[in-house]
């Protein structure tokens, strides 16, 4: 097992983990943030929030690996669901 | 002797007693069939899923959890139970466990044989009444459980849990003003949750910068009630907290 560390960054800022979550190897890791990024960015749409969420994992020997989501980037494809986006962003 | 088993059952009669009065004489016969006490270290399992089960299980002292685990390794936890809650009043009449039951702190714990519970149900209308009442409170709650992990965000959802044990250990006398123990990791706190450990970090992060909880190991400062409920739509209905016969 190894401990590893989970740094998250979003727009506006980014908190630095040290407690860390103990894991079989990277590739757990690797799954763990993308889980984590996914329920992040499903929360920010929901709120229909402009953000950006990065993840760094550290394990103090490699990497560190940066894996990152945006929900700045939803493009709507028609006029009217683009003006639907905005109103709903406004709310 | 006796008085030991009156402490040990006080959180079972201040859970009992908030939604009807119990009598004396129910009292006494809770006390007289209490079985005997086991303690369990935590991390341990109390009940195991799919086992027989000829009693029941009354939390007397720490944490508990309801969980089920996954073919992968993955775990949901479904309920936390603390001093005075029954883990698994249900298996005396569903018998064979659905879930398991481990010890999310060291806990102690009383039994009930299922013989002696069904003795009461002949002896006893208003007390069944009032054993059938605590396992409607847990369906209550995991009612309340499912309408969280289905539609509030993360965030909510850890506001709202907070506010439930906030609200649970206080009926039972657990709390002191805002103050709760929670000896929860964050693994565990995210398989309560349904989200993933890393993403327990950042609600948690969430929740200190709002400055509604202060969080320091396992003990819980409640820093301002309102905006918690409010994040957290957190309303106490279901958890039936008015005296009244039943």
């Amino acid at each position: 097992m190894t401990r590893y560390f989970f740094d998250i960054s979003d727009r506006d800022s980014t908190v630095r983990d040290d407690i860390g979550i103990e894991l079989n190897n990277i590739g757990e890791a690797v799954a763990e943030a993308r889980r984590a990024l996914g329920e992040m960015l499903m929360d920010a749409l929901h709120a229909t929030e402009r953000n950006h969420f990065e993840i760094r994992i550290r394990d103090g020997v490699e990497g560190p690996y940066l894996l990152w989501v945006s929900s700045d980037g939803i493009s709507s494809a028609d006029a009217a669901a683009a003006e639907a986006e905005k109103s709903a962003a406004k709310q | 002797m006796i008085d030991a088993i009156d402490d040990l059952l006080d959180p079972l009669y201040a859970r009992l007693g908030a939604r009807d009065q119990l009598r004396a004489d129910e009292r006494r016969e809770l006390r007289a069939i209490a079985g005997p006490i086991r303690t369990f270290m935590a991390g341990t399992d109390m009940v195991t899923e799919g086992a027989r089960v000829t009693r029941s299980t009354l939390m007397v002292s720490g944490y508990s959890i309801r969980y089920r685990m996954l073919a992968g390794g993955e775990r949901q936890i479904t309920a936390i139970h603390i001093p005075g809650d029954f883990v698994d009043l249900h298996s005396f009449l569903l018998k064979t466990m659905d879930h398991s039951v481990g010890a999310l702190s060291a806990c102690s714990v009383v039994f009930y044989d299922h013989k002696d519970l069904e003795a009461v149900t002949r002896r006893h209308p208003h007390l069944t009444r009032m054993l059938w009442l605590s396992t409607l409170l847990d369906g209550a709650v995991h009612r309340e459980w499912i309408v969280g992990m289905g539609r509030l965000s993360a965030f909510a959802r850890l506001a709202h849990l907070i506010c439930e044990l906030y609200v649970r250990l206080n009926v039972t006398g657990q709390t002191s003003s805002a103050h709760f123990d929670l000896p929860i990791t964050q693994m565990e706190l995210a398989d309560t949750l349904g989200i993933s450990a890393v993403h327990v970090n950042r609600v948690l992060q969430e929740m200190r910068d709002k400055a509604l909880v202060s969080w320091k190991g396992s003990h819980i400062e409640i820093l301002d009630w309102q905006k918690l409920v409010d994040a957290a739509e957190f309303d106490p209905t279901y958890l039936h907290l008015n005296q009244e016969p039943r």
